[in-house]
């Protein structure tokens, strides 16, 4: 793991993605349901409030990881939902260990401080 | 109306996004904006709680807006961006000019090469309605269809003075058709000898100017009528998304 997104700059940014990305590997959703979903595993603690959601939904796919697809709902209104691709997939298992690797590194310097 | 259309409304008025991507952002906020609601009313909430938490969940900031904008815009409009604002009227401005310009002069020149070439004021007139015309449907299918500026109050605006300048170059043809021929059977009234000689030539100059009238009016109904049509798609869209129940 030479190249690592994971820095302290961008890291919310790179959070809110993990988040989307993990939730999308299990099955597609739409926008909202990943947005209480993500609140309700977390209790709370990650909300998408304020339309956070969309900018990184879009920025996600714009970049291919995850795709955008458009159905109409029981009231004919066309509805969006996001299924994660294959690259994305990658780019998640990458992001996934990037994470364990700072986190881990992260408790583990918080550990010694205790000490 | 759907109780989301204020809301809606106002995202309509913020993202400032040519059509079709605003509608998509807007039909998925719509959708989401439902789906919502739905679901705090089926976890026991009233209407009012669940369309506050619904619009909480999905009316966005500045900074968010900011950032949708960013990422649904079109690649032209992302460069035009990023030269600040006065140099893009700067430029939008040189570049009209310039190509104005050209047209005049190539026109012009055509204009003294050909047949139609008299000392008769309406080839002149119409020939400047001719380069308003283009000149006017240019800039709107420049709005229209490349920058995409789809202020709902400014969609309409030109189209009456496509309309209008259609409808006077057909007058302008008449009158011009009318007004040589009565120059002709004035000259032939005091050389009746070059009776046949003035008449040919007011007819072929008369039934030029109708001519060129008749294609000027053609030309601007045509475009009117496509303009029209195309703005009126836009407003239809936009009221399927934001009004729909």
């Amino acid at each position: 793991m030479n190249k690592t997104n994971v820095e302290i700059s961008n890291l919310p940014k790179y959070c809110n993605e993990a988040l989307i990305l993990a939730v999308l590997a299990r099955g597609d959703r739409h926008g909202y349901q990943l947005a209480i979903e993500i609140e309700e595993m977390s209790d709370g603690l990650f909300k998408f409030n304020h339309g956070t959601l969309y900018p990184i939904l879009h920025k996600l796919e714009k970049e291919n990881l995850i795709k955008g697809l458009w159905e109409k709902s029981d009231t004919q209104r066309k509805r969006k939902y996001y299924s994660i691709t294959r690259k994305g997939k990658n780019y998640f298992y990458q992001q996934k260990a990037e994470l364990e690797h700072f986190l881990s590194t992260f408790i583990g310097i918080i550990g010694e401080k205790k000490k | 109306m759907s109780r989301f259309s204020p809301l809606l409304q106002r995202m309509n008025e913020r993202i400032t996004l040519p059509q079709p991507e605003k509608s998509r952002v807007l039909q998925e906020m719509a959708g989401d904006l439902d789906e919502l609601y739905e679901l705090y009313l089926s976890r026991g909430y009233d209407e009012l709680e669940a369309q506050r938490l619904a619009e909480e969940k999905v009316e966005a900031g500045d900074e968010t807006i900011t950032l949708l904008i960013q990422l649904n815009d079109t690649f032209i409009r992302k460069l035009l961006r990023r030269l600040s604002e006065l140099t893009q009227k700067r430029m939008e401005t040189i570049s009209w000019v310039t190509l104005l310009v050209l047209l005049c002069m190539a026109f012009t020149m055509k204009i003294m090469n050909s047949e139609l070439i008299s000392d008769s004021i309406f080839v002149w007139i119409l020939s400047f309605l001719a380069i308003s015309l283009f000149g006017v449907s240019v800039s709107k299918y420049y709005s229209l269809y490349i920058k995409k500026d789809h202020e709902i109050e400014r969609l309409h605006s030109g189209l009456s003075l496509i309309f209008f300048l259609g409808a006077l170059s057909l007058l302008t043809g008449l009158n011009g058709f009318f007004y040589e021929l009565h120059k002709a059977f004035i000259n032939t009234a005091k050389e009746t000898d070059k009776m046949q000689i003035y008449i040919s030539i007011a007819i072929q100059r008369s039934l030029a100017l109708i001519a060129v009238g008749f294609v000027i009016a053609v030309c601007a109904a045509l475009v009117w009528f496509i303009f029209t049509l195309k703005t009126l798609s836009i407003e239809q869209y936009e009221k399927s998304i934001l009004y729909r129940d």
